[in-house]
């Protein structure tokens, strides 16, 4: 038995769980929150050890604080000591596949590939590196968000540019979330009971964050709506998603060709924040306007463009997986937000889905399907656990590697 | 009705005179691209009245009853086409700051062609005017608000008239189903593909360029915007030469590594090409389901286009592949739509007189019927 401690680092918080391997106990877990810069709010870890909750309030104004105040909660209890930790990061480019267990080979590659995810790889890769600084012989593993897309075709992953650009700059699709795709994807085919390597699905990631949608056939991954970086796609709480390409380079004209400041408003001020201009939440906005306050024309059209984006990709993607079994959602908002699956799904019978208004509304815990009786393609909410994935992830690597064993007897 | 067709382009302008009651133009040709600056045009207007004196020539006294002068751009500011009266003209002026490098040279040669054939009402048909009705929720973009609206940032769609006579032929050919919803994919250079619900587009692939959407044979179609950035970071490119590669380096060029067109990669198997058709009929796949969840279904698909023939090929493909759980014998009809744009523009051309003659322009539906009745319907339908 081994305690892996997953660490998932965001742009302004820090996830973390220790989980007993093989047997997939969580021990503990918990969220620094308002990691960075002082806000409204004080910065905190809420956490749990075993069924204990609690908060613990402490300033934290990088990762790697919050990285120490984590360690410092977790060595009150020996117990819980790690054996492993395992980081998710969300972009490999082509330098890495799946995953890889750290050394300064492997830095030197996150710090190369940093700019392709810009709000989550720096962090992420600080927090490696502060890790690295503090426990050297802790052997720490790194699961990439793409690698679950490695297997999309090179139809749906070449971008339409000089050949050049794809093989000398890795311009390509690469997709994310593909950690929480492939779980949700492999808890679903088990509800169902059907064999991951038979099984076709829509996967939808929607996240109070960021948000894509999956193809997958087979068990694999065959297409995602993100792209060559997180911003394309669906609309998410301050990303733009899809956009033509020459609206891109207007705004870059507009900005006098400084990358910085298009990068910032199409990463940070757009999305449902940019066009509602009341909140980053997709959910406070469905809220408002069931509250009446759907008059702020806006807040409905925030709602009515959020909504057909996700509907128009599902649709793309259930032609591209033909026989779908299921339509899965997941994260916050697919989790909780019934109106959004019910927009999503409603009036969609050509494609074989049906969905029940009852069980949608009022859906029992997770994994629930929300889909009629008679509804040929299964419409499933499944809870994500990317660290539980993560966490199966380096358990395989390090088993296959024996590395555990040398480390562990170190 | 007779009818001169130009239409105007930065490359090569093209002209097509059809004679009342044919089908067919009697005298086709190219003119001289319009300038894109304040250049001596005189030529232009010599052009045009060469044009005029061959029309008379070959038809012994024939002054066309209208010209129709196509525009690829006029925003949603025209949702059909237009006698180009003064207030036409000034409403187009004001767009010209949504299209500067395009709309001046259209309005000069909107002018020339006043000056060329002083007594001939001027008909504008616009490729964008067809999708003027389209959904807030298809239109806008995911931006900040303030942006998409101080830079008038919206989806428009560019291949409106192809779309809009196919639509109307489908729709005719299915028993005038008026409710009927189409799947439109317009097979040129850089394919469109819309949905169509109750003659309304609500999805449409262009987007507020014709770049977005399916590539084309030099366009790129669907970018992450961090491409974009990654080439202004990487490369060092302004905004203008990542534009000239984006536009005129990709796409099917850019794939296969040479100029190759639409049409030839779904007719050929060559190997250097498998790659430049897989992308594209994906994309197209992708399209049509899109297209099929705006509109909650679908009853037809029609082709249209300059390479309308490869709908023979699509066609079959996407009626068995666009087949769900629930419903798996069903098969999307299909049919081509073979109408050239100039007959096409000549039609709305023609229509539009006879409309603005009576006085019923803004109030009534077109009526294409006895336009339509001359076309067949195929067997497949």
């Amino acid at each position: 038995m081994m305690n892996i401690l997953v660490f998932n680092c965001g742009s302004s918080s820090l996830k973390y769980r220790v989980i007993a391997m093989p047997s997939e106990v969580q021990r503990a877990g918990g969220e620094a929150q308002r990691v960075g810069p002082p806000t409204a709010e004080p910065s905190r870890i809420v956490y749990h050890i075993g069924d204990v909750n609690g908060t613990h309030y402490v300033e934290m104004r990088d990762q790697a604080t919050a990285f120490e105040q984590v360690m410092a909660l977790l060595a009150k209890h020996p117990e819980l000591k790690p054996d492993v930790v395992a980081h998710r990061m969300v972009h490999g480019g082509t330098r890495f596949e799946r995953y890889a267990l750290v050394n300064e080979e492997v830095i030197a590659d996150l710090d190369a590939v940093a700019d392709l995810a810009p709000l989550h790889n720096p962090p992420a890769t600080g927090l490696v590196k502060a890790c690295r600084a503090r426990y050297p012989d802790l052997p720490q593993i790194v699961v990439f968000d793409t690698a679950y897309h490695s297997t999309i075709p090179d139809y749906a992953r070449t971008y339409a540019i000089p050949r050049w650009m794809t093989t000398d700059m890795g311009i390509r699709k690469y997709g994310f979330h593909g950690t929480s795709h492939q779980y949700v994807a492999t808890e679903a085919a088990k509800f169902l009971g059907r064999p991951m390597s038979e099984f076709n699905a829509v996967s939808c990631h929607l996240g109070s964050g960021g948000a894509s949608l999956c193809a997958i056939v087979k068990g694999r991954s065959v297409d995602n709506t993100m792209g060559y970086s997180p911003l394309q796609g669906l609309i998410m709480s301050t990303r733009c998603g899809d956009l033509d390409p020459a609206l891109t380079l207007r705004l870059l004209a507009q900005y006098n060709g400084d990358c910085k400041s298009v990068e910032r408003v199409l990463n940070k001020e757009s999305g449902v924040l940019g066009m509602s201009g009341v909140s980053a939440d997709i959910s406070d906005i469905l809220a408002g306007i069931a509250q009446g306050k759907g008059q702020f024309p806006k807040m409905d059209l925030t709602a009515q463009i959020y909504l057909w984006r996700i509907r128009k990709y599902l649709g793309a993607y259930m032609a591209a997986v033909g026989y779908a079994d299921a339509v899965i959602f997941t994260d916050t908002i697919g989790e909780k937000v019934a109106p959004v699956r019910w927009a999503v799904c409603a009036d969609m019978e050509t494609f074989g889905l049906s969905i029940d208004p009852e069980r949608n509304r009022n859906p029992s815990e997770p994994p629930v399907d929300v889909a009629t009786e008679s509804s040929p393609v299964r419409i499933l909410v499944v809870q994500t656990n990317e660290e539980l994935a993560i966490a199966r992830d380096a358990y395989s690597l390090l088993s296959r590697a024996g590395s555990f064993r040398e480390h562990a007897l170190a | 009705m007779s009818i001169l067709v130009i239409r105007p382009s930065r490359y090569t302008s093209h002209f097509a005179y059809f004679a009342g009651g044919c089908r067919e133009p009697i005298l086709t040709g190219d003119m001289k691209p319009l300038h894109s600056g304040d250049g001596d045009e005189t030529e232009t207007v010599e052009e045009l009245l060469h044009i005029r004196s061959l029309c008379r020539k070959r038809l012994s006294a024939a002054e066309p009853d209208a010209l129709a002068v196509r525009l690829t751009f006029t925003a949603s500011e025209f949702p059909k086409p237009v006698v180009a009266t003064p207030e036409v003209i000034r409403r187009l002026q004001a767009l010209v700051p949504r299209a500067p490098l395009h709309l001046p040279p259209k309005l000069r040669l909107i002018e020339h062609c006043r000056q060329a054939f002083p007594e001939v009402p001027i008909v504008l048909v616009s490729e964008t005017s067809f999708f003027s009705g389209l959904p807030a929720r298809e239109r806008y973009y995911g931006l900040h608000a303030d942006i998409t609206k101080s830079l008038k940032l919206e989806r428009y769609g560019f291949h409106g008239i192809f779309h809009e006579w196919a639509c109307h032929y489908a729709r005719h050919s299915i028993r005038q189903n008026p409710a009927a919803r189409i799947l439109s994919v317009c097979l040129i250079p850089q394919p469109e593909i819309t949905a169509v619900m109750r003659s309304r587009p609500v999805m449409v692939t262009g987007g507020v360029t014709p770049l977005e959407g399916i590539p084309g044979e030099t366009t790129c179609g669907e970018l992450d915007a961090g491409i974009v950035l990654t080439l202004r970071k990487e490369m060092g490119w302004g905004p203008e030469q990542i534009n000239n590669v984006l536009t005129r380096e990709s796409g099917l060029r850019g794939i296969v590594g040479r100029d190759v067109t639409v049409d030839a990669i779904f007719r050929t198997d060559d190997p250097d090409v498998r790659l430049a058709r897989e992308i594209i009929q994906y994309r197209i796949l992708l399209a049509c389901g899109a297209g099929i969840a705006a509109m909650g279904g679908v009853d037809n698909i029609v082709f249209s286009g300059d390479y309308v023939d490869v709908g023979e090929i699509l066609g079959p493909w996407l009626s068995s592949t666009l087949v769900f759980k629930g419903n798996p014998d069903r098969r999307i009809p299909w049919l081509c739509f073979r109408e050239s744009l100039d007959r096409l523009i000549a039609d709305s051309a023609e229509l539009t007189i006879r409309s603005h003659l009576a006085a019923l322009q803004s109030e009534t539906e077109w009526d294409r019927s006895h336009v339509a009745s001359g076309y067949s319907v195929p067997a497949n339908v």
